[in-house]
């Protein structure tokens, strides 16, 4: 033990000044016997209680100078240094993912881990440092390498367990980096285990320390959900529940799925053996909006997977105007897609077109020279727009593919090899302009992406090739239509997993979004850009996302397999690599400051002092 | 007659009062009491040889005519009763409301007028550590003023011998009859040694214990030192209510040890604590011990 302020020991001096006011408060009062043989006798029978006895009539004073030494105990701040056989700087692992949330009889398992984490940092040697990794959605560095350990106690106990699922795997071989196989740092996974196998990482050169938490094992929960509008007959949604039962024991589970202030839309009861899971596709019929909520009404130790949520927006029309000459294939693939209704036109002049981009939110352009574009949603079909940043010249015969953007969203999943294009416009895309599809000689598909302005020029007539004959022409329109006019797809949008990052659009420019989360509380974010990006669905639940006029429902679930299974991993990452003369350390001291405990033993003393002198009152 | 011990209506009542003694004792005048003496009497006790220089008028013709060996009668004596009154005047006897000696002296004085007035002989001696100046035996109604001024003129002073200054006083009495000890006994080195002396002697003992209320139930509690009044010695010690009650059984003990003592040796023994009215010991409590007949 060590004291830190030793200067403080001059407080005892108030033993004496103690001492003096007892000896003047208890003055001994002189009284007259005839006798006293008969008191010595008294005295000698007591005399085995006497110590006690005298123990118990000084308690006042004992007590009194007890509270003297320990105040002065403690303003001379000892701390309590034990040595460690190891010294080494430490990257801690802190699982936040949502099945830390799980419920133990000692808490949940966050709390578990959080007081591991607090003996890792009490352990830590003085002049050692520690970092703080959390693994969550994506891990992260709390805390970067530092000796204060206020600073990391701080960061310790401010973390949260999250609603998303884990990524160890990823804030492992991210605290691996830091340690750079050093022996002199060592990687502190605090967790519960309930993660992939991280067994197959290498870690033949890094000291690695697994502590799990434990407890908690009943878990039932919704994996999968999804809600779909059915295109015929009208009001008609499918819906698909996969319910698991990652427990030791069968169950028997209510599922309810309900609309928000609504009659319950569907019931069953389901029995699943350990182990099982059950999928239940079922219709639902009659004008639903909002939230469909799913629900497992059962106690488990993992309440966050019992409910997911679906949410059914408004059914909207989307407006095309086609101008120019008709196409069959295009024109039976417009009306082919649910909501869109398409209107022809053979030509727009410069003037009508502010107001055919009010009644219309794509405008096609086959083959007819469009006037001047400067904001709107538009597709090219075989011309080019009057803008320097798409200049067009000449045509070229047979252009082969050459190579195209594979994971821009107009392109996604759309398969080009081998197209055929008898003729195309030679187009040399400009700074601000951007070729999707290069062809020889030419740009097959290219275009500008501005907030205002959506353009897509497509320099081949589509009667020209096979595309129109292609699985690749109906992906390609739907992507198209999707990037014009993403918040037309009305049964995915709103549906996110928690952690991740979510794009919304608004119809109007908006600069300023208000966001109410599950818990109620409104939040204002300041929007640029659209889409806007919104990065905080941490929460299991439904957002609110109101911007201007426009109202957004954001649900959030958890839906993954891997997180409900709260059950740890068979296996758990753990390495200690022998030593070598190089990374051999010497012990470590760790000190433990002892002041708080003698404040607290001061204030039982004292409490015990002021109950004696109210008894004594 | 007055006295600043007793009133006289106190006084009237005492002269219907004698003192009972126990055992017979040898009186030096002829009185109304039976001694061990033989002799002039009137009351037949036995017969024994004659021997030459008897008295030819005790000897028993009759038996003579039977036996034809002289026999001579002999007579109790009737004599008076010599009553010692021993006042314990150690400076404990000064504790007590009222002091003990004080009251011993009262007591004493009592007992005495009511020997003087029933023509016994009354002697007085105080003591301490030792024995005072004795007031030699007396016979005669004339006798109590000297043996009032003898009373009130005791000082409580010194220590408390109870064994040595008994034995002692034991020893040195030429005569014996009722010896009548008053004392608070609080003696820590005994007082059995001193009452065999008087009992196993030619004393007829009766032991008066005096004690004060404040002996049997201490009024005091707490942090304390204690001051033997006698030795000067000190004790600290805290009472609380368990001493105290520890206290209260080893005075009951106490008693009860000198109360058994006494009955073993056939002495009497009376306890009077200074709350009772010394006239009450005197005419109801020794009256009801028949030791006043």
């Amino acid at each position: 033990m060590t004291w830190l302020n030793p200067a403080a020991f001059a407080f005892l001096a108030l033993i004496p000044v103690v001492l003096l006011l007892h000896a003047l408060r208890h003055r001994r009062r002189d009284v007259r016997v005839s006798t006293l043989f008969l008191w010595e006798s008294v005295l000698r029978e007591a005399h085995g209680s006497l110590g006690l006895q005298r123990l118990v009539q000084n308690l006042p004073l004992l007590l009194q100078l007890f509270l003297v030494c320990v105040f002065t105990a403690a303003l001379a701040n000892p701390v309590l240094t034990t040595t460690v056989a190891e010294n080494k700087d430490i990257v801690l692992v802190l699982d936040v993912s949502a099945s830390m949330q799980t419920r133990t009889p000692q808490g949940t398992r966050f709390a578990q881990a959080q007081q591991r984490a607090l003996e890792v940092l009490q352990m830590l040697p003085r002049g050692r440092q520690m970092a703080l990794i959390t693994a969550g959605r994506q891990p992260q560095v709390v805390l970067f390498f530092t000796a204060d350990k206020d600073v990391l106690r701080e960061a310790i106990v401010s973390q949260q367990p999250t609603d998303a699922p884990g990524n160890m795997r990823d804030a492992v071989l991210l605290a691996l980096s830091f340690t750079q196989g050093s022996g002199t740092h060592e990687v502190v996974i605090v967790g519960d285990g309930a993660y992939g196998p991280l067994f197959d990482l290498d870690v033949q050169h890094s000291s690695v320390r697994h502590i799990q938490v434990a407890g908690g094992e009943k878990n039932i929960g919704i994996t999968r959900m999804a809600l779909r509008k059915v295109l015929e007959p009208p009001d008609t949604y499918d819906i698909l529940i996969a319910v698991k039962n990652f427990s030791t024991q069968p169950v028997e589970v209510p599922l309810q799925v309900t609309a928000i202030l609504r009659q319950p839309l569907l019931e069953r009861r389901l029995q699943l053996q350990p182990g099982q899971e059950e999928v239940i596709v079922s219709t639902l019929t009659g004008p639903l909006k909002g939230i469909v909520q799913a629900e497992l009404a059962v106690e488990d130790d993992f309440p966050l997977d019992n409910r997911a949520y679906g949410v059914v927006a408004a059914p909207t029309q989307t407006w095309v105007l086609l101008v120019g000459e008709s196409n069959y294939f295009l024109e039976t693939l417009l009306t082919s897609f649910p909501g869109l209704l398409v209107n022809v036109a053979p030509q727009v002049a410069e003037e009508t077109l502010p107001r055919l981009l009010e009644a219309n939110q794509v405008i096609i352009f086959n083959g007819v020279q469009p006037p001047p574009l400067r904001r709107g949603n538009f597709l090219l079909l075989n011309t080019t727009p009057q803008d320097p940043r798409l200049p067009s010249q000449g045509t070229v015969t047979r252009p082969q593919v050459l190579d195209w953007q594979r994971q821009h969203p107009l392109l996604q999943f759309v398969e080009l090899t081998d197209l055929h294009v008898e003729e195309a416009l030679v187009v040399q895309p400009q700074a601000g302009a951007q070729s999707l599809v290069d062809g020889t000689g030419t740009s097959l598909i290219s275009v500008i992406d501005e907030p205002q302005l959506h353009l897509v020029t497509v320099a081949f007539d589509l009667m020209r090739s096979d595309l129109p004959l292609r699985v690749a022409f109906p992906v390609f329109m739907n992507n198209l239509l999707r990037w014009l006019k993403p918040q037309q797809d009305e049964t995915n949008a709103g549906y996110v997993q928690a952690g991740m990052a979510h794009a919304m659009f608004f119809d109007k420019p908006v600069t300023q979004a208000t966001v109410q989360d599950p818990q109620g509380k409104q939040r204002d974010y300041s929007v640029s850009g659209n889409p806007w990006v919104f990065t905080d669905a941490q929460r299991v639940g439904v957002y609110i996302v109101r911007a201007g006029e426009a109202k957004h429902y954001l649900v959030v679930n958890l839906l993954d397999e891997t997180e409900s299974d709260i059950n740890p991993a068979s296996k758990l990452l753990s390495f200690t690599p022998s030593a070598s003369p190089g990374t051999t350390q010497h012990a470590g001291i760790v000190e433990t400051p002892l002041w708080l405990y003698l404040l607290l033993g001061a204030v039982v003393v004292l409490l015990g002092e002021w109950y004696l002198w109210c008894r004594d009152f | 007659m007055q006295s600043t011990l007793f009133d006289a209506e106190f006084m009237r009542k005492l002269e219907t009062l004698r003192l009972l003694a126990r055992k017979v004792f040898r009186g030096q005048s002829q009185n109304d009491r039976t001694t061990l003496r033989r002799g002039m009497g009137l009351e037949f006790s036995d017969y024994r040889r004659y021997h030459a220089g008897d008295d030819f008028r005790y000897i028993d013709w009759n038996v003579y005519s039977r036996l034809d060996h002289l026999f001579l009668k002999i007579f109790t004596a009737e004599e008076d009763l010599t009553i010692h009154l021993l006042v314990d005047t150690s400076q404990s006897m000064q504790v007590g409301t009222p002091p003990k000696l004080d009251y011993a002296r009262r007591v004493a004085a009592a007992l005495g007028y009511i020997g003087l007035n029933g023509l016994d002989r009354v002697g007085a001696v105080s003591f301490a550590d030792e024995l005072g100046r004795p007031m030699p035996p007396q016979r005669g109604r004339q006798q109590i003023f000297a043996l009032f001024r003898y009373f009130e003129a005791l000082q409580g002073q010194g220590g408390t011998d109870l064994n040595r200054v008994l034995s002692n006083y034991a020893r040195q009495s030429s005569k014996g009859g009722l010896a009548i000890v008053l004392s608070d006994l609080l003696d820590a080195n005994g007082y059995a040694r001193g009452l065999d002396a008087l009992a196993y002697g030619r004393f007829d003992v009766l032991v008066i214990q005096l004690v004060d209320e404040t002996e049997i139930n201490p009024p005091f509690e707490g942090a304390l030192r204690l001051h033997d009044i006698e030795s000067a010695q000190q004790r600290r010690l805290t009472v609380n209510r368990r001493m105290l009650e520890l206290y209260r059984q080893k005075v009951a003990d106490y008693f009860t040890q000198i109360e058994t003592f006494c009955a073993k040796r056939n002495i009497e023994y009376l306890r009077a604590s200074t709350t009772i009215p010394f006239e009450d010991v005197i005419l109801r409590y020794l009256r009801r011990g028949f030791y006043l007949h």
